[in-house]
């Protein structure tokens, strides 16, 4: 039976439209288990990376929703994603982060699971299920859906979902921007770390915060005065180097729920100095900048800086680099887990450098995430309150400032700071807390789009 | 009690029910070695099969290889 709140009408909480979002969403526990049941059981989730298990037989538990997922790549090489839970008593049948196996032994009663996933060992089989018991009906419960794209791995538990790069959409363009080389090359990234720590905020804050909420700017402006980016040494302060310091920024709401920031460079799309307190990253970068420049053409000057894909997973696209996925665990507290990204074939150099300045700038002891947390959180429980959750958040940031009127970006641009992204997120969100069908999802039903079209 | 760590491939194991097993691999967990049914009486025609053997299963080393 599927699950539902004490709320009649979900979808009187969220109004797009007018650009009020109930303060429950954030906070109710009812609602909470409801987004798990009809969001997190549907969506396409970001699960792990291919370099996080590039033999046959390593393995890294991750999560979908709540629930601990192990990624697998069985002894033939090819990936899976299995619910770790055994199927006799539901123990956890692997308790490590990572490594290397040829099975998983449940540690409760011994059923033992071969790295594709098959019930392979029972014990007494032969003389306590007389060699009837069901293996195959009884493997463990693998995702319905499994996408490897560009190193990265996705996975549904939605065996009606549509393809993941159909799921994607439009946004898949600037996804590329963060998961391909730094010089033009598809793909190429490997994960040189990963951060996983808990915050007491509802997860949704941290979603939307990386949809193209530029608004938020003023929170970090002690680390800009500091300087904490790779040039700071140099006397060029801020969180990053400012390589798009002459680019057109655009802030994109895709009908899948997706929302990116990313931006256009000039047409003469010049390098800007970046990395200056390195000598060997400055050489390196401006090397994969003209690189990217004459693989990609006019294409190139397409630059990424934020986004999320629907409804969990974030990335950054240049300073830092890297994927988080935002893992709920109750309406008030979420584990986030930062995969940070580097080209696999980069120097030993460069690579050393950026996992120190991503740590720097991201993750639990990151300055500028801790700027991020301190929003998230302080919001998350000042929303929890009887008053407080009389009054609705306010999403009404630049309405009807956008246009679909453009030719390679896709979705409903603007050029302005705007809270469009998160209104079109949480009118998706929306139609997934509704049950709609996958029509409705992406954004195709017609009937969901902007009213105001 | 067998110590299934000591158990190397061929040597040769009473199971229960009578079964007749030798080792073909020791992943060295403890807990499960790969064995080659050589006799199953109540099932003769599984004679041949490759099965992981539960430390449980075992009722005594018969000889080493």
């Amino acid at each position: 039976m599927a699950v539902k709140s004490r709320f009649d009408d979900v979808a009187k909480l969220v109004d797009t439209e007018q650009g009020f979002i109930s303060r429950e969403i954030f906070v109710d526990p009812d609602l909470y288990r409801e987004e798990l049941d009809k969001v997190f059981t549907r969506a396409w989730l970001f699960i792990g990376h291919e370099s996080l298990i590039p033999n046959p037989g390593d393995f890294y538990t991750t999560r979908m929703g709540e629930e601990s997922v192990i990624l697998c790549r069985d002894k033939a090489g090819i990936v899976h994603a299995f619910l770790n839970s055994c199927r006799h008593r539901g123990m956890k049948v692997c308790r490590y982060e990572q490594g290397n196996t040829s099975i998983f032994t449940c540690p409760y009663h011994s059923w033992t699971y071969t790295t594709d996933g098959k019930l392979q060992g029972v014990p007494q089989y032969r003389s306590l299920y007389d060699g009837n018991l069901d293996r195959d009906a009884n493997s463990l419960v693998s995702v319905a859906k499994l996408a490897i794209y560009k190193g990265t791995v996705w996975a549904t538990w939605d065996r009606n979902a549509p393809e993941f790069l159909t799921y994607l959409g439009d946004a898949k363009i600037h996804l590329d921007q963060a998961l391909d080389c730094r010089d033009g090359r598809e793909g190429g990234s490997e994960v040189i770390g990963v951060h996983k720590w808990v915050f007491p905020s509802n997860w949704k804050f941290a979603a939307e915060n990386f949809l193209g909420d530029t608004y938020h700017n003023p929170s970090h402006r002690s680390v800009d005065l500091i300087g904490i980016g790779p040039s700071a040494a140099s006397g060029k302060k801020g969180r990053r180097d400012n390589e798009l310091e002459h680019a057109q920024h655009v802030w994109i709401s895709f009908p899948e729920g997706h929302g990116v920031h990313s931006a256009i460079q000039p047409e003469n799309n010049e390098y800007v100095d970046s990395f200056l307190d390195q000598p060997v990253l400055e050489k390196y970068f401006r090397h994969c900048y003209e690189e990217r420049k004459r693989r990609l053409g006019e294409q190139a000057r397409l630059m990424p800086f934020v986004g999320t894909i629907f409804p969990n997973t974030s990335y950054h696209g240049r300073q830092p680099r890297g994927l988080c996925a935002w893992h709920p665990h109750s309406p008030t507290s979420t584990e986030g887990w930062r995969f940070f990204l580097v080209d696999a074939d980069a120097p030993k150099e460069v690579k050393d450098y950026l996992r120190r300045y991503y740590m720097r700038y991201s993750g639990p002891a990151g300055m500028t995430e801790q700027d991020d947390m301190e929003n998230w959180l302080y919001a998350t429980s000042a929303s929890v309150g009887t008053v407080a959750r009389r009054y609705p958040f306010n999403y009404q940031q630049s309405l009807g400032a956008w246009t679909r009127e453009h030719a390679t970006l896709g979705g409903t641009v603007s050029v302005q700071v705007t809270e469009e992204i998160a209104r079109g997120y949480y009118r998706r969100w929306k139609s997934y807390m509704g049950g709609g069908g996958w029509d409705e999802l992406l954004g195709k039903d017609g009937v969901t789009q902007r009213a105001a079209e | 009690m067998i110590d299934l760590m000591t158990l190397k491939p061929g040597d040769r194991l009473l199971l229960q029910k009578g079964i007749v097993a030798e080792v073909t691999e020791n992943m060295g967990d403890g807990q499960w070695v790969e064995a080659k049914l050589i006799e199953v009486p109540d099932s003769p025609g599984d004679a041949g099969a490759v099965e992981l053997c539960h430390a449980q299963d075992i009722v005594k080393l018969l000889n080493r290889s």
